[in-house]
């Protein structure tokens, strides 16, 4: 009874469109930025750009943030990158960008506040911002930088009631559903 | 006659509404084609797609025809998301293309405004009912969104309730008789969601 997202390995728009007649309400797209942009605009005319999420790996530098591509283990390297591919999914119709720090994945060091005003400014369709969280105010903190929605892993995992206490968290923000 | 037929709108997250139905004791069926129409008390017309595709589809595959039929002899139909606004003329969406026109309203998209960003996504209340809402929609009561058009009513008395985006008025809800537009989607919205699909199922009550 809440949305699912379903992604791995899509390579055409027949599969985006039989995942989402199995139960899913959105895709997700990683790959499609590298080797398939024109797969992003096909999902999001037929499938409603609101279905439509673009993640994307993203690795902390000296200087900033480079785009990671985990297939070939590689990385686009420039400071214009990231805000140019955001830009550039975004005009092909994507509803929501899931920006991945795999420089915080697991560390619960919190996440980075510049990384999601950077894609905030970016773009204006919603963000997910995720790797990182080790606490109930790193939530607090990526939603005062401007993500419209925080994802977690490691930390649902390994505290106890997390889930409710974050929720009690973060009430007075952002309307989120009952515990 | 059975209970409830879900249109197989493709793109369409029509296992997630028989599966929420499921939770309230309801068997729905997912109709692949208007051959069995006629054996539903209920229709559902799901969402998720694009108004362009999906109003062809409904052209081409006679589900049209059988949601008019349906609405005129007075019988429930239900539209979620994308499934509400093709009840209406026209969309933004998808210029040139026309809906079944059974809600004399226009879909437009949804404007950017005060930090919110278009597609409209999550959990947001009510923030007006109108006199007759019915359904267990209360202002204040959360469902969860997903949209970046929204349908403009002219027709103020069909409003049964409202929601808000970037300080707009959003039409979450309309009747048309029995005909039910929603823009949220109740099939992911919790326990409020549920108790919307029961009413639905008790005709409003």
């Amino acid at each position: 009874l809440f949305p699912v997202a379903a992604g791995g390995g899509l390579t055409s728009l027949a599969e985006a469109k039989e995942l989402i007649s199995l139960g899913a309400d959105k895709i997700v797209l990683n790959q499609a930025v590298f080797n398939n942009l024109g797969l992003i605009r096909q999902c999001a005319d037929e499938l409603g750009s609101q279905a439509v999420i673009v993640s994307i790996d993203v690795v902390e530098t000296p200087t900033g943030f480079d785009v990671y591509d985990y297939s070939s283990a590689s990385v686009r390297s420039g400071v214009t990158v990231l805000p140019e591919l955001l830009a550039n999914v975004e005009r092909l119709g994507c509803g929501e960008i899931l920006v991945n720090n795999v420089s915080r994945d697991g560390k619960r060091i919190g996440q980075n506040s510049s990384l999601i005003e950077l894609v905030a400014k970016s773009v204006s369709v919603p963000i997910i911002s995720c790797g990182g969280i080790g606490s109930r105010a790193d939530f607090v903190t990526a939603f005062q930088a401007g993500a419209t929605a925080v994802a977690a892993s490691n930390f649902f995992h390994s505290h106890e009631l997390s889930y409710p206490k974050v929720k009690k968290a973060l009430r007075s923000r952002i309307n989120v559903r009952g515990l | 006659l059975k209970k409830v037929g879900i249109i197989a709108l493709p793109g369409s997250n029509s296992i997630g509404i028989q599966s929420a139905f499921s939770r309230i004791g309801v068997k729905a069926t997912i109709l692949q084609s208007t051959q069995d129409g006629e054996m539903f008390e209920k229709l559902v017309l799901p969402g998720v797609g694009s108004f362009g595709p999906a109003s062809d589809f409904l052209q081409n595959s006679g589900f049209s025809e059988l949601i008019i039929n349906k609405h005129q002899r007075q019988l429930p139909v239900l539209g979620i998301c994308l499934g509400f606004q093709l009840f209406c003329t026209t969309s933004e969406e998808a210029h040139g293309k026309h809906g079944l026109g059974i809600i004399p309203a226009a879909v437009e998209r949804l404007q950017e405004s005060s930090g919110r960003r278009v597609p409209n996504m999550g959990w947001r209340p009510l923030t007006s009912v109108g006199a007759r809402p019915g359904y267990s929609l209360a202002e204040g009561a959360s469902f969860y969104f997903s949209h970046s058009f929204k349908v403009i009513s002219k027709s103020a008395p069909s409003v049964m309730a409202h929601s808000e985006f970037g300080g707009k008025g959003v039409v979450a809800a309309m009747g048309l008789g029995n005909l039910i537009g929603v823009q949220f989607h109740p099939e992911k919205s919790h326990d409020a969601g549920l108790e919307f699909l029961k009413a639905f199922m008790s005709g409003g009550k």
